[in-house]
């Protein structure tokens, strides 16, 4: 397949929400054993990470996010034409939380609303839904969430040692003459079983089955499938991997990053991993890294080049180049925040 | 590939003592086989010899012969 393009669009803004929860990989010593957690933090790479609050959702942390977000571009609400709630927790099986989301932050009704139910691949089709939806509508503005939430210290699978909770509001503008956007986007529906969480669906209505992983065959997608799709794209569109100003890998692994950057034969530096301190936050990794990293550059150039990958549940990856601008908005906040939606139970 | 070199090749992913492992082992009896080793052989597999394996053929491995032979 050929790698896409998206014209005269700019990716305005980018703001991450964490809960106000952090949680020290130590803290599982009691659950797990040291041995047995030290040997996940040397392979993972995860350190700490943050947990939602009781009540809080992704939603609430995407909103937060979103706030922050249009404050800082001073965007008057009703020139948002639409915002997309992308991730693998909603808060309810109806309706979209979008919507919700929608309703929370005054949106207009002329604003398309609606979810999309993808993981880890998120920011980048993210991007590609929301501004092909742009160029052919007379949308001006949008506005793409993504989210993940994982909550307190369970210790049901030492899998929960890896993953944390973010939400993120990426802020996307026609700017005509902006430089492209090139991608590709990748599916594999036949390995839908190598990350899947069976119950609570229609499928298995009954059943309480929930996150399951292949972490070996996870592990061997990453470093072949999603590495050979990097390559690709950078021989097609002639990019020198090593002259952009930050490779945005999806923060799954710390093994997995050292691996698909070794691979590419691009310099570590270019790929900043930030998995150490927050761990796998799904869809919202990719632009944590982003936020994370810039907020470190003050001295950044005008023109910075990112090459950002996503991949993950599906599975479903995709690589995706593009500019940010000096002006570009960025900021990360921290949050205790939830929706009392009125349906909550006593004890809940 | 020598037979040697690949014994080498192995013990370096395994984190084995050069001269250790010998090819009638069981990886089941192994100290050293576990879940960071077979991520460490899917490593070695890809970059020493270009093949991609997952959890299935790791599955079928019973002895270091098996690795051995995959190693082509």
């Amino acid at each position: 397949m050929a790698c896409e393009r998206l014209r005269n669009l700019a990716i305005r803004g980018i703001v991450c929400a964490l809960p106000e929860n952090k949680v020290l990989s130590t803290e599982y010593y009691d659950i797990f054993g040291k041995d047995e957690v030290d040997k996940v933090m040397a392979s993972a790479g995860i350190k700490s990470t943050y947990r939602v609050l009781p009540r809080q959702t992704a939603s609430d942390l995407s909103f937060a996010a979103a706030e922050n977000l249009i404050d800082k571009l001073a965007w008057e609400r009703e020139s948002i034409g639409a915002l997309v709630f992308l991730a693998s927790s909603t808060d309810y099986k109806l309706p979209a939380t979008a919507c919700v989301i929608h309703g929370r932050l005054g949106l207009s009704r002329n604003c398309i609303t609606f979810d999309v139910g993808l993981g880890c691949s998120g920011f980048v089709y993210g991007i590609t839904i929301l501004g092909s939806l742009m160029q052919n509508s007379s949308i001006k503005r949008a506005i793409l969430l993504l989210g993940d939430m994982h909550g307190a210290v369970k210790g049901d699978t030492n899998d929960e040692l890896l993953f944390g909770s973010c939400g993120v509001a990426v802020a996307l503008e026609k700017e005509d003459g902006a430089e492209d956007i090139r991608y590709l986007l990748q599916t594999d529906g036949t390995r839908y079983q190598k990350i899947i969480v069976p119950g609570g669906g229609s499928r298995h209505r009954n059943s309480k089955k929930g996150w399951q992983m292949n972490g070996m065959d996870i592990f061997s997608f990453s470093i072949s499938d999603v590495v050979a799709t990097i390559k690709e794209f950078a021989q097609k569109e002639e990019i020198d991997l090593n002259q952009v100003d930050m490779i945005a890998l999806h923060q799954s692994n710390l093994k997995i990053l050292r691996m698909i950057a070794r691979k590419c034969k691009v310099n570590p530096d270019k790929c900043p991993v930030v998995i150490d301190r927050y761990g796998n936050t799904g869809a919202s990794s990719v632009p944590l890294v982003i936020v994370d990293t810039l907020a470190r550059e003050k001295d950044r150039q005008d023109k910075y080049r990112v090459i950002a990958c996503g991949y993950g549940v599906g599975l479903s990856w995709g690589v995706m180049e593009f500019v940010l601008d000096g002006s570009v908005k960025t900021g990360m906040v921290y949050t205790t925040d939830y929706f009392d939606d009125g349906f909550y139970e006593e004890g809940e | 590939m020598e037979k040697e070199k690949k014994l080498e090749l192995l013990e370096e992913a395994l984190e084995m003592d050069a001269g250790t492992l010998k090819e009638d082992m069981v990886l089941e009896e192994m100290e050293e086989w576990n879940s960071l080793s077979m991520l460490s052989l899917i490593v070695l597999m890809d970059e020493e010899f270009g093949k991609t394996i997952d959890s299935t053929d790791i599955r079928k491995l019973v002895t270091v012969k098996d690795i051995l032979d995959m190693m082509c």
